[in-house]
């Protein structure tokens, strides 16, 4: 495999990543965006939607596809009972108290996964084969093409959706002025379960779509939602076109870094990027308001 | 049309309004002046539905919308343009009227036209993020978007708040031209000497209570509105 | 009258306790220590080392004991923790007075807890950590039932490079004691056939994402890769290799021949070597009444996890029988004896280090569904 190979492979792999810490990412940004506080359980919802993917699986009467479909419905359905549950009574809480709820939702999440799948990886059906694409030297999986291609269909629809149709306005309506955007006569609970069942379905997504690879384990939503939090961040905390390019620059940073620098340096690297932007540009890339919380 | 009957609300445990009442006949416009924190935008909000009233009754053309939910009032024809226009900055002025209409199932090309046509400079902007526009033109926007809920009666809130005199002197205008068309109008004013002249009656806020009410000559005539809220503006006139 | 009353009730508590101790102590036992993971992420390991060491001591306390004396086992959790290692053995050793401890898996917690037993000079058998440090630092009560990583790595190069041809070699391993020792054992190896790796990347044992160090393993070309690691991370990058379309002959010392791997990796598991110890073919007699009352019990196939514990438990026996006493030091005097003990998976015989003298088998994986292993060597 040549130099040139090598940095295709690389780059290929990188924006695969990137494709799928850019779907989290979304769903970050989606709350953020509506009730301006970090949803922390975010990758969770993913490790959920994963685990909702492989049990319907296992049951084996539901045909694969169909499966996965429904475990992305289920996860949607999921988000709007937490949201009914956990997050909304506290909506008109300081946003301190939200936050935590997110990160404790997170942790019942995980036990929950834990007791009743191990704490062990499981293997995630194959279903988007195993072939590989020659490009040169390089070997672009088909897997990765997939993860890609999906996630950017997401995000077009996702834009449309937001551009477009008229519950994907009132939902910008909702995240910059609650109170105003009911006086529009937008019902606004209705609203949040819906941001919380796309931000979740999102998150499935995302898990369905990388569980083949990396397999299904419990801490998986720590591990992808770090990187995805980070993505979150660099592209600015309200901005979805600044998720998908803050996820796709992490995706590809750690991979060149871990490449052409060293293994051992691949996450520093892209830390350091993210610190180095945010200096710069406190916002991150492409954000509007920074860090305060929605009105 | 619209009738408060001895109304108690507040935020929590703070009472904030202690009984009022108030009327505003069809096609009528009337005017709500009093000093800051007298409790004129409590008002408002608990006739939109966005404070519940502990007492009382709000009753709109025998409706009771004391215990309904927002997008019901909304439906049942009342809109509000709120204080500090507070448009939607990130969508674009197009999207904000459309906003306004979220209720509608109707077609509604031909009034974003209406408001067009009242407007001229939103069209101009139309494609243009809110944010951009100046105070006026937001204000405008903020008034157009309650219009596009086609309400029988239209809550507007300081529309006059922090804009030039001669955009004071437009919006008014504008407001004298959409009472003509038959929308009832219940204003909230600081500046009431231009409150009183376009309105047909009055009501004067103190602290939770109706302290007085009349017709706006009546009022403007009256030396205790005069010397409270007319102030040189009033002597002027 | 109160005070009285509590007097007369804890007189009595302390005469009843006194009975119950005396008559439990009536028949005399052999307390022998376990510490492995039954918890975490090396749960797995851990269970079948338990599964392996009971199985041993059932067997031995059906022909009698040893001398008459039932061996009852104290098993202890330590997480793969190196803390919670150290914390069990005090226990079992001061507390519980176990005689003999068997424990632990991960290379790094043995090696913790291996100047604990020292002190105290009880003998501590450890069934599977393969650190060849574990027997470098002179330690008298240490034993190991499972071959070094260098005798291994030894074995595994060999047949590399002398049965296989490959020469083109690249090393991946995880950045614990474990992954460092054995990657040094694979480079020392692959230096005496004069051959250098091509590329020797590290990982951390949390990682979830390979694809960095594969890739550059990829862009040297290599046409076998010493995988050393754990059987999890092992089937990420049998995943990963097969998503880049490169397959080099992937090998491992030890730890890779887990069902788990070839569950988790699927078709990509295949054709994986791996150096073993013990695999369940039934040759002998005592291997064949192992593998039936194992499977009578837990309706699966006993793994080398199961088989090292086993071994140790019964080397363990065997060396208190010859002391005919319960006095640690005399245990490990005879444990140090130990030669040509005919174990599950071969004669062991430990020499002056503690190490184990051993031969050792490489298998490969030969079928997914359901997962099939072969041995290749010895042939």
């Amino acid at each position: 495999m040549g130099r040139s190979d090598l940095f295709v492979q690389v780059v290929a792999q990188g924006l695969a990543m990137g494709a799928v810490y850019a779907l989290i990412a979304l769903g970050y940004v989606m709350i953020f965006k509506a009730v301006g506080v970090f949803n922390f359980a975010q990758g969770d919802f993913m490790m959920a939607g994963c685990f909702l993917g492989l049990w319907l699986v296992s049951t084996g009467t539901i045909p694969l596809f169909a499966a996965l479909v429904l475990a992305v419905l289920l996860s949607a359905a999921l988000g709007v009972i937490v949201e009914i549950v956990a997050f909304h009574p506290l909506l008109e809480s300081p946003s301190r108290s939200y936050l935590m709820c997110t990160i404790a939702v997170g942790i019942i999440f995980r036990e929950v996964a834990k007791m009743r799948f191990g704490a062990d990886p499981l293997r995630f059906p194959n279903y988007l084969g195993h072939g590989v694409i020659k490009v040169g030297g390089a070997g672009l999986s088909v897997q990765y093409i997939w993860i890609t291609t999906v996630a950017a269909v997401v995000v077009v629809l996702l834009l449309w959706f937001f551009k477009r149709t008229k519950v994907g306005k009132a939902m910008r309506a909702v995240s910059e002025d609650r109170e105003v955007a009911r006086l529009m006569g937008i019902d606004t609970d209705f609203n949040m379960r819906l941001t919380y069942a796309i931000s979740s379905a999102l998150g499935a997504m995302a898990g369905v779509l990388i569980a083949p690879v990396f397999f299904a384990f419990s801490e998986m939503g720590r591990s992808f939602g770090l990187r995805a939090f980070s993505s979150f961040v660099l592209g600015g905390t309200d901005s979805i076109v600044g998720a998908v390019i803050g996820g796709l620059l992490i995706g590809l940073m750690e991979n060149l870094a871990g490449v052409y620098i060293s293994t051992q340096y691949k996450d520093v690297v892209s830390f350091v990027v993210l610190i180095a932007v945010l200096v710069w540009r406190p916002t991150g890339l492409f954000g509007e308001r920074g860090e305060q919380r929605a009105g | 049309m619209l009738k408060l009957e001895n109304v108690y609300a507040g935020y929590g445990e703070r009472l904030v309004l202690e009984g009022i009442n108030l009327e505003v006949g069809d096609s009528e416009i009337v005017c709500l002046i009093g000093a800051n924190g007298a409790g004129k935008t409590t008002t408002l909000k608990t006739i939109m539905g966005l404070v519940r009233p502990q007492k009382g009754q709000v009753n709109f053309n025998g409706d009771m919308l004391a215990t309904q939910p927002v997008n019901r009032i909304v439906q049942a024809g009342i809109s509000m343009a709120p204080e500090g226009r507070r448009v939607f900055g990130k969508m674009t002025v197009l999207e904000n009227l459309e906003m306004g209409a979220y209720l509608r199932k109707d077609p509604i090309g031909q009034d974003i036209e209406e408001v067009y046509r009242l407007f001229p400079v939103l069209k101009e902007r139309a494609k243009q993020p809110a944010r951009v526009l100046s105070g006026g033109e937001q204000q405008m926007l903020a008034i157009g978007r309650a219009l596009m809920a086609k309400p029988k009666l239209l809550l507007l809130d300081e529309p006059s708040m922090g804009l030039a005199p001669l955009m004071v002197e437009k919006i008014f205008e504008i407001i004298r031209r959409i009472w003509k068309t038959g929308t009832a109008i219940l204003l909230v004013e600081q500046n009431a000497a231009m409150a009183l002249e376009v309105s047909q009656r009055g009501y004067v806020m103190e602290t939770g209570k109706i302290a007085m009410e009349g017709s706006a000559a009546e009022l403007r005539r009256n030396p205790n509105v005069r010397k409270a809220f007319l102030g040189r503006a009033g002597e002027r006139r | 009258m109160m005070r009285k009353l509590v007097g007369i009730a804890l007189c009595g508590l302390m005469v009843s306790t006194l009975f119950l101790s005396a008559c439990s102590s009536a028949p005399k036992e052999v307390k022998i220590g376990l510490v492995v993971p039954l918890s975490g992420g090396s749960a797995g390991p851990g269970i079948n080392l338990q599964r392996g060491v009971m199985l041993a001591a059932e067997d031995m306390n059906a022909k009698g004991g040893i001398k008459g004396m039932q061996v009852k086992v104290l098993s202890e959790d330590d997480e793969s923790n190196p803390v919670k290692t150290v914390n069990a053995v005090k226990k079992l050793i001061y507390e519980d007075k176990a005689v003999v401890v068997i424990g632990s898996n991960a290379s790094s917690c043995t090696l913790a807890a291996m100047d604990v037993a020292a002190k105290a000079k009880v003998p501590l058998i450890t069934p599977s950590s393969s650190s060849d440090e574990i027997t470098r630092q002179g330690n008298k009560y240490i034993f190991r039932v499972t071959a070094s990583n260098s005798t291994q790595a030894n074995a595994l190069v060999d047949y590399a490079v002398q049965q296989l041809g490959l020469k083109k070699m690249a090393i991946v391993y995880a950045s614990d004691d474990y992954g460092t020792n054995a990657k040094e054992a694979v480079v020392a190896r692959l230096a005496t056939h004069g051959l250098t790796p091509l590329a020797v990347e590290a990982f951390q044992p949390k990682d979830k994402d390979l694809s960095s160090q594969l890739t550059k393993v990829k862009a040297t070309g290599a046409e076998g890769l010493f995988f050393l690691a754990m059987y999890d991370p092992c089937a990420l990058a049998a995943k990963t290799l097969q998503q880049m379309g490169y397959m080099p002959q992937i090998m491992g010392l030890g730890a890779l021949t887990n069902v788990r791997l070839v569950e988790l990796a699927g078709d990509a598991a295949m054709g994986i070597i791996n150096t073993q110890m013990y695999v369940p073919e039934g040759k002998t007699e005592a291997d064949k009444a192992f593998i039936e009352k194992y499977k009578a019990k837990y309706n699966t196939l006993p793994d080398y996890y199961v088989a090292l514990a086993y071994d140790s438990m019964m080397v363990a026996a065997k060396a208190i029988e010859r002391a005919g006493s319960l006095d640690p030091q005399k245990i490990r005097d005879e444990l140090a004896k130990t030669k040509d003990h005919p174990g599950l998976g071969g004669n062991l015989t430990f020499d002056e280090t503690g190490d184990v003298q051993r031969s050792v088998k490489i298998v490969k994986v030969v079928g997914v569904n359901p997962p099939k292993y072969e041995v290749v060597w010895p042939k």
